[in-house]
């Protein structure tokens, strides 16, 4: 007798899907245009002088994850691929992937979700600059603990114990970690409570800082793809939040101890103070000397880095060439500086020379840089190549970019940064410059400065505007303040409209963004958005011919398709609740472009033969709209409307379809 | 030594329990067979306060001066009292405070005649000194409530929503449950604390510590009626201007001082708090002496976690638990008392049943009798056999206009 062979038989061991590192190289904000030149990448963007991204791979090499993916906008593949050659070692697996054309964090993520790259359990850098101090072992220990308990808990967003620039502040139920209150994209500052969340004893927080990092699930990547819109993981938590009832799911949030560091930087400001911080060695051992295995510092007294050449390691210097005045220095390779400077809680970039009696606090001063003498310098961010004459002060918060001979006699103009030549206002469609002197001074459209992101919380400074003109007209007509967003919202995507088909380049991606955006600010309903996207689309002065009208609905299609219809892909990972959520609402959508073109033939009847013509189109060319749509529309149209008995063939022409495939079905 | 008034609020009408009041005033309601206004009376003496303003209504004056001597608490505790006479209906507690504030000459502690606690308000004191702040407000978790008898039962819900700093107790919001309508935007207050926690945990005892000049203020301001819903919430929000030196506290009752602590302005927190305060009963009010004494073998009574005053009979053969008798009760053989409250001079038949109850006064409960979950008005008659659940039994006033 012998046992049966499933005596011998082991289960196998449940291994740990491994974690994979998504590591986002560029910032996608056109306000690091000043070191274009040098540093096209945010994550090249020197730190201490060494390139951030260094730091990044640096920590990360320390965590459990063995498998990097480093992704990169089309313009940018040539320094991902030269941080592969220099890092792939350190990993068991460093890919990089090349995203053509993307402009925000959301673009990269839908590229490798298309791709379908994502396999698993991710965790997302969307900062280059993010540093931690610690291996993050129990905060990934946690994120897999909860997405075992239940897989609803879809992401947690790693923060650190620490007062924020920015005054951000977020609702944490404390006994569970989980995400209850996060701030409006444009109120940082504030949050509303409601009585729930005084019941589930929800901690207000503005003392954590955001630190770029998060823990992810694969549905996260699939909320980007179902939004174009989103364009950063903020997008995403607010959606959750905003609909957690009908998606399910949760966001967490694991808060670093105090004694553990972390940081990301995300404008000027942050920049200047991530800077001081690691030259303070507050994320040891996180430390200058040991992020770039291809420079040489020597770390001394009161927080002075000297930068070595690599051929001449074995000449060190014995003589010390700072006055005891100066700490919390980095200096590059051969800088010359005078010995009368004052420097404190700076950067100074290789082959840079300071002249006599020159004050530099809290910079960042990039290469190959001629400072002159008693020069003051405070919070300030130079560029390579830069020459300052002497006894020029710079104001506090400037930005100098690349190559800029800085006039003496410059005014001083708040919000600005200064280039030597004008911006390419193609590249950089956000900022807008003119020339004074020999110089560039850029700013941007909007108004909003440089130097920090956020401003008492509001990072969208054109709202301002809109939100005045909205205040003087409700004054006026109160009754008519709710049509008038809607008429403005109409206005604005007109405009968009036909900005795009000016330019030979239609990008509909863009074109949805910037519907997007004016549906934020004007504060609209998605059925006003889709009734109105095609009244605008309608009243195009191009759109006036019906052939030409044709041609560019086949054209413009997928910005159809986006807001009129569900593609069978993104309805395959949605629960059975959330599919019928989604193919109600793209119904209803239909339903509103219909009303669009019935509210076009009330205000010009010779419209009717056109409408007619137009709904057979959408249906049987264009594939925007569902047979169950159009027959519910026409359905609803008044009796007394002769555009009712112009629907009724469309209708009929439906419904004889139908009884043909039933009999040939028969 | 700094001194501080008491302010004791006996004026209030009690309109959340209108069947109790309708024939005693709030503030004379008995809790374990005392009048109400004792109890707050008894923590501002013990916390050695000897000025005393106690606001009440005229009508009501000789009554309080009356209890007040009979309690002996001014032999045990000397002070000072003031009756200051309130002639108009439904002022609100602000409105008083302005209207007599020419008698209010120190910081002050202020608690209203529903305030029923065997705690030491010292602390809270100690607190309002040591943090230099504004407004000191009582709160407490573990306050006394249950469902009110009467009605189908119906778990209490929460009375308070407030915003906390966890780690200095400075108070952000607070606002009733049932005045809170719309979501709170909160921006002002968090540029000033970087950690703010919301809770519905605890309850506002409507206790308040609080400095004589913004007293002064509130003399001078038109608009505020309500202590609690207008006044604290302007101080709260003051925090948040500029240079203000503004500090408004909320001090978290520790569970171990004292066992008893109930803000009683509802039926079910009153009805509940005259069977939890027995535990403390005699330490509070020696007057009352220490009630009658049953033994089970002698008697045939057993009586557990219950007073029984002296005057009251009690026939063989019955069962009392956690329930209050009152004074010249007579209860049959073999009858069942279970948490409930027995007012003076009712009659209960033998073998009659009641649970969960109040009695109120002259009541007669006929033999056999059941009743369960409710309120019996004065003077009201339950028939022999009869059986009555989550009920007020009260005068039909419907009725008597019926049969005119």
């Amino acid at each position: 007798m012998t046992p049966p062979v499933s005596a011998f038989k082991k289960t196998p061991k449940k291994e740990e899907h491994p974690l994979v590192a998504i590591v986002i190289l560029d910032a996608f904000d056109q306000r690091f245009a000043p070191t274009h030149e040098s540093y096209p990448c945010f994550g090249t963007i020197p730190i201490c002088n060494v390139p951030a991204i260094n730091f990044a791979l640096s920590w990360l090499m320390r965590t459990e994850v063995k498998n990097v993916m480093l992704v990169v906008s089309g313009l940018n593949a040539d320094h991902a691929t030269s941080v592969q050659r220099e890092w792939r070692l350190a990993f068991d697996e460093f890919t990089v992937v090349v995203c053509d054309g993307a402009s925000s964090v959301g673009d990269c993520m839908r590229e490798i979700h298309n791709r379908e790259l994502i396999t698993g359990d991710f965790m997302l850098i969307s900062n280059p600059t993010a540093v931690v101090s610690s291996t993050l072992s129990a905060q990934i220990s946690e994120f897999r603990k909860r997405r075992r308990e239940n897989p609803d808990n879809v992401m947690t967003l790693l923060y650190s114990n620490r007062e924020n620039p920015e005054h951000l502040v977020l609702g944490i139920n404390s006994e569970t970690s989980k995400l209850m209150l996060f701030p409006a994209a444009n109120s940082l500052n504030q949050l509303k409570a409601s009585k729930k969340d005084f019941y589930d004893e929800v901690d207000i927080r503005r003392d954590l800082t955001p630190t770029g990092i998060a823990f992810c699930s694969r549905l996260i990547a699939t909320q980007f793809s179902d939004n174009f819109d989103f364009v950063g993981i903020d997008d995403v938590v607010r959606e959750i939040l905003s609909k957690d009832d009908i998606l399910g799911m949760s966001v967490h949030v694991e808060v670093l101890s105090p004694k553990e560091r972390a940081f990301c930087a995300y404008d000027y400001e942050s920049l200047i103070l991530l800077n001081i911080l690691m030259l303070e060695r507050w994320f040891y051992p996180l430390v200058p000397e040991n992020s770039d295995p291809s420079r040489y510092f020597s770390a001394n007294p009161r927080n002075l880095y000297l930068e070595e050449n690599g051929d001449e390691i074995s000449i060190k210097a014995n003589t010390w060439i700072l006055n005891n005045n100066c700490s919390t220095v980095c200096l590059g390779v051969k800088t010359d500086i005078a010995y009368d400077a004052f420097i404190r809680n700076s950067c100074i970039g290789a082959h840079t020379e300071i002249s006599s009696k020159t004050r530099i606090t809290s910079s960042m001063i990039g290469k190959n840089c001629k400072i002159g003498e008693n020069c003051v310098i405070e919070y300030a961010f130079i560029g390579d190549d830069v020459v300052i004459p002497n006894g020029a002060h710079i104001p506090k918060e400037s930005i100098i970019g690349n190559g800029v001979m800085y006039p003496k006699e410059l005014p001083n103009i708040q919000n600005t940064a200064i280039f030597k030549n004008a911006i390419n206002e193609e590249t950089f469609e956000k900022l807008s410059s003119q020339p004074i002197g020999n110089v560039h001074v850029s700013k941007f459209r909007n108004g909003g400065p440089f130097w920090r992101r956020s401003v008492n919380g509001k990072t969208n400074f054109a709202l301002e505007e809109d939100d005045s003109e909205s205040e003087y007209s409700e004054s006026e007509e109160e009754d008519d303040g709710v049509g008038n967003s809607t008429k403005m919202f109409h206005d604005e995507v007109l405009e968009s409209m036909q900005k795009i088909l000016e330019s030979e380049n239609s990008l509909m991606r863009n074109l949805i963004l910037e519907i997007n955006s004016s549906k934020l600010a004007c504060n609209v309903t998605m059925d006003e958005v889709a009734r109105n996207v095609f009244a605008a689309f309608m009243k195009l002065k191009h759109n006036q011919d019906f052939n030409k009208m044709k041609e560019l609905i086949v054209k413009w299609q997928p910005l159809f398709l986006n807001y009129y219809k569900t593609s069978a892909e993104s309805l395959k990972v949605k629960s059975a609740d959330q599919k019928r959520f989604e193919l109600d609402l793209k119904r209803r959508c239909q339903i509103q472009l219909l009303l669009a073109i019935e509210d076009k033939f009330d205000r010009d009847e010779s419209f009717g033969v056109k409408a007619q013509a137009l709904v057979h189109y959408l249906y049987q060319e264009a594939d925007i709209l569902d047979e169950d749509s159009i027959i519910e529309w026409a359905g609803s149209i008044a009796e007394e409307s002769k555009l009712k008995g112009l629907m009724k063939k469309i209708v009929d022409w439906l419904q004889e379809d139908d009884d043909e495939e039933e009999s040939e079905d028969e | 030594m700094h001194e501080m008034q008491g302010i004791l609020l006996c004026s209030g009408g009690g309109t959340r329990m209108p069947v109790l009041t309708r024939h005693v005033q709030k503030c004379l309601l008995p809790v374990v067979g005392v009048p109400m206004f004792l109890y707050p009376l008894s923590s501002l003496l013990r916390t050695g306060i000897t000025d005393i303003k106690i606001f009440v209504r005229e009508v009501l004056q000789l009554t309080l001066e009356k209890e007040v001597k009979k309690s002996k608490l001014l032999e045990k505790y000397p002070a000072h009292i003031e009756y200051i006479c309130v002639n108009q209906e439904d002022f609100g507690t602000a409105d008083l405070l302005k209207n007599h504030h020419s008698k209010i000459t120190k910081d002050a502690l202020i608690v209203s005649c529903d305030f029923i606690s065997d705690a030491s308000l010292i602390p809270l004191v100690d607190f309002f000194r040591a943090t230099n702040s504004t407004l000191v407000a009582l709160i407490a978790d573990t306050c006394v409530n249950a469902p009110a008898p009467g009605s189908k039962s119906k778990k209490p819900k929460a009375t308070d929503v407030m915003a906390i700093v966890e780690s200095t107790g400075q108070l952000a919001f607070l606002c009733g449950d049932d005045d809170f309508d719309a979501p709170l935007v909160m921006e002002k207050s968090l540029k000033i604390f970087p950690s703010i926690k919301l809770t519905s945990k605890y309850n506002d005892c409507h206790v308040y510590a609080i400095r004589h000049k913004v007293l002064l203020n509130l003399s001078k301001s038109k608009h505020i009626s309500s202590f609690k819903a207008d006044f604290v919430p302007l101080l709260i929000d003051k925090q948040f201007e500029p240079d203000s030196d503004i500090k408004c506290f909320a001090y978290r009752l520790p569970h171990e001082n004292g066992f008893v602590t109930a803000h009683a302005n509802t039926l079910g927190s009153y009805f509940e708090v005259n069977k939890a305060i027995q535990k403390s009963f005699t330490r509070l009010m020696e007057y009352r002496g220490n009630g009658k004494n049953f033994n089970y073998k002698t008697d045939k009574i057993a009586a557990h976690e219950s007073r029984i005053e002296e005057s009251a009979e009690i026939d063989k053969d019955s069962v009392i638990k956690r329930s209050f008798i009152s004074d010249n009760c007579r209860i049959g053989e073999k009858t069942k008392l279970k948490e409930s409250i027995i007012a003076k001079g009712v009659v209960i038949g033998n073998g009659a049943s009641i649970s969960n109850s109040i009695i109120c006064d002259g009541v007669e409960i006929g033999e056999n009798a059941d009743v369960t979950n409710c309120i019996v008005a004065k003077d009201q008659k339950v028939p022999a056999k009869g059986k009555v659940q989550n009920e007020v039994v009260e005068d039909g006033e419907d009725e008597e206009w019926t049969d005119d």
